[in-house]
């Protein structure tokens, strides 16, 4: 563990940055607003918030130059954690945009598929959360505790094993992802509570 | 499974709860950190601030406010009252705030839902509105109730998901302050037509109300001031209750 991490959260419009840096505040946590690609160089771990539209987001990604920054930071081995549309982001594609994403998971973004149960679109609320294996993110959380969600879009990495835990909501959604140097979970960790507050304290204590 | 969410709303005047005096175990009722942080403990799911300040230096305040007690309680906090425009929006969400709920100024300008929710996402936007029976269906009032659009509820909530809205939280003026439940009826309405959630708001007197505004009203959540400023419902009392009912809540 780095004593006294830097961690860096990248602004590109469409995300809660303030909210997130409040949660890492209250950890004790230094963190920074990124908002040029440059200043993503010597931190020690990464966040990526994001709401709203994925073409929204990855569009400013772009312009701005951060796509290929993160891209080149994930390979050297930065954690990066992905939050809500951020996680989505971390995927090649979303079928609910057009652009390519960052493309550092293999899978695809799909609408949720609420079938016969008339559930409404977003999904939005505290669902119970399912741990599948032993998490990095989730130590010291317990098994199906309660997280705030909100989106109508979810992850499917083609490799199953990465999920570290599930949510269920119409059909399975992947709720966390911990590959490598890889996090993500598609609840918003800064809007859940205590425990929600566990979820980053993993994250920096693992930097 | 997702639960339905309990949400105490607090009305914040010149940066102070008001309605909140006979707090017993609160030494500063009135401090909107103090009780956000209260409601926070007891269970609470969400909590809705109403900017009821009438000055024009006000957007200062209620983001001082909105500041401080998001650097404690980590759960969505929605702000409402006077936004009139991105700018407004964009203020409080970087003083904390999740999402905005916006009321008469959607109404005379919709594009602003529009707008805004496009700029931040549909799930910063929800759509207040304050509805009144007249006849045998309900308009949507502006101005804090003062003023009959003449526009039909329904229409407008239809119209303003489509804009982008992300959730609505509908109030019933008949039924506000009456303590005798919530409108079933419009709120039943209302969810079946709209795809996006309900927040049930106006007439909490009792928990059984809250199970009603939930199983027979098909609401999302459900939204109380002054039982749960007054202490005659604890918010950890209504998620037991709807738990021994059966219907989901985060205990």
């Amino acid at each position: 563990m780095t004593k006294d991490p830097k961690v860096g959260i990248v602004d590109h419009n469409y995300a809660n940055i303030h909210s997130v840096k409040k949660a890492l505040d209250f950890l004790g946590c230094k963190s920074l607003i990124i908002h040029d690609p440059k200043e993503l160089e010597f931190l020690d771990g990464i966040v990526l918030p994001g709401v709203g539209a994925f073409d929204s987001a990855m569009k400013r990604l772009n312009e701005v130059g951060f796509t290929e920054k993160i891209k080149e930071i994930a390979k050297r081995g930065i954690p990066i954690i992905g939050v809500c549309m951020g996680m989505q982001l971390l995927f090649k594609k979303s079928q609910e945009g057009s652009l390519e994403g960052l493309g550092l998971i293999d899978g695809e973004v799909t609408k949720i598929d609420v079938g016969l149960e008339k559930l409404k679109i977003p999904h939005i609320g505290w669902n119970k959360t399912h741990k599948n294996r032993k998490s990095v993110l989730m130590e010291n959380v317990n098994d199906r505790e309660y997280f705030y969600y909100v989106h109508g879009f979810k992850c499917e990495p083609t490799d199953k094993s990465i999920i570290s835990s599930h949510t269920v909501y119409g059909e399975e959604i992947c709720s966390s992802i911990e590959t490598e140097n890889i996090f993500a979970t598609q609840f918003h960790p800064e809007k859940s509570g205590i425990k929600g507050l566990e979820i980053y304290k993993n994250f920096i204590n693992g930097l | 499974m997702l639960t339905k969410r309990i949400i105490p709303c607090l009305d914040i005047d010149k940066g102070r709860v008001v309605k909140g005096k006979s707090f017993v175990n609160l030494k500063d009722a009135g401090d909107p950190q103090k009780l956000s942080q209260f409601y926070n403990n007891e269970g609470a799911d969400e909590l809705v601030f109403l900017d009821i300040t009438a000055s024009h230096e006000k957007r200062d305040i209620i983001i001082k406010v909105v500041e401080k007690v998001s650097s404690e309680v980590f759960i969505p906090l929605t702000v409402g009252g006077g936004i009139k425009n991105i700018e407004n929006i964009s203020e409080l969400l970087n003083a904390g705030a999740d999402k905005v709920s916006i009321n008469t100024s959607g109404f005379e300008n919709p594009q602003l839902i529009a707008d805004s929710s496009k700029r931040f996402g549909s799930q910063c936007i929800v759509l207040a509105i304050d509805a009144k029976k007249i006849g045998s269906s309900w308009n949507v009032f502006t101005y804090g109730g003062r003023e009959d659009t003449k526009f039909d509820v329904i229409d407008w909530a239809e119209k303003c998901v489509k804009l982008g809205a992300g959730e609505i939280l509908l109030t019933s003026m008949d039924n506000d302050g009456q303590k005798e439940g919530y409108d079933l009826e419009l709120l039943k309405l209302v969810s079946k037509r709209v795809s996006v959630p309900v927040i049930a708001s106006g007439g909490a007197g009792t928990v059984d109300h809250m199970y009603d505004a939930v199983k027979k009203g098909k609401a999302d959540a459900v939204l109380a001031a002054s039982v749960f400023h007054y202490g005659e419902i604890k918010v950890r009392d209504v998620k037991e209750f709807l738990k021994s009912k059966g219907i989901p809540v985060r205990l």
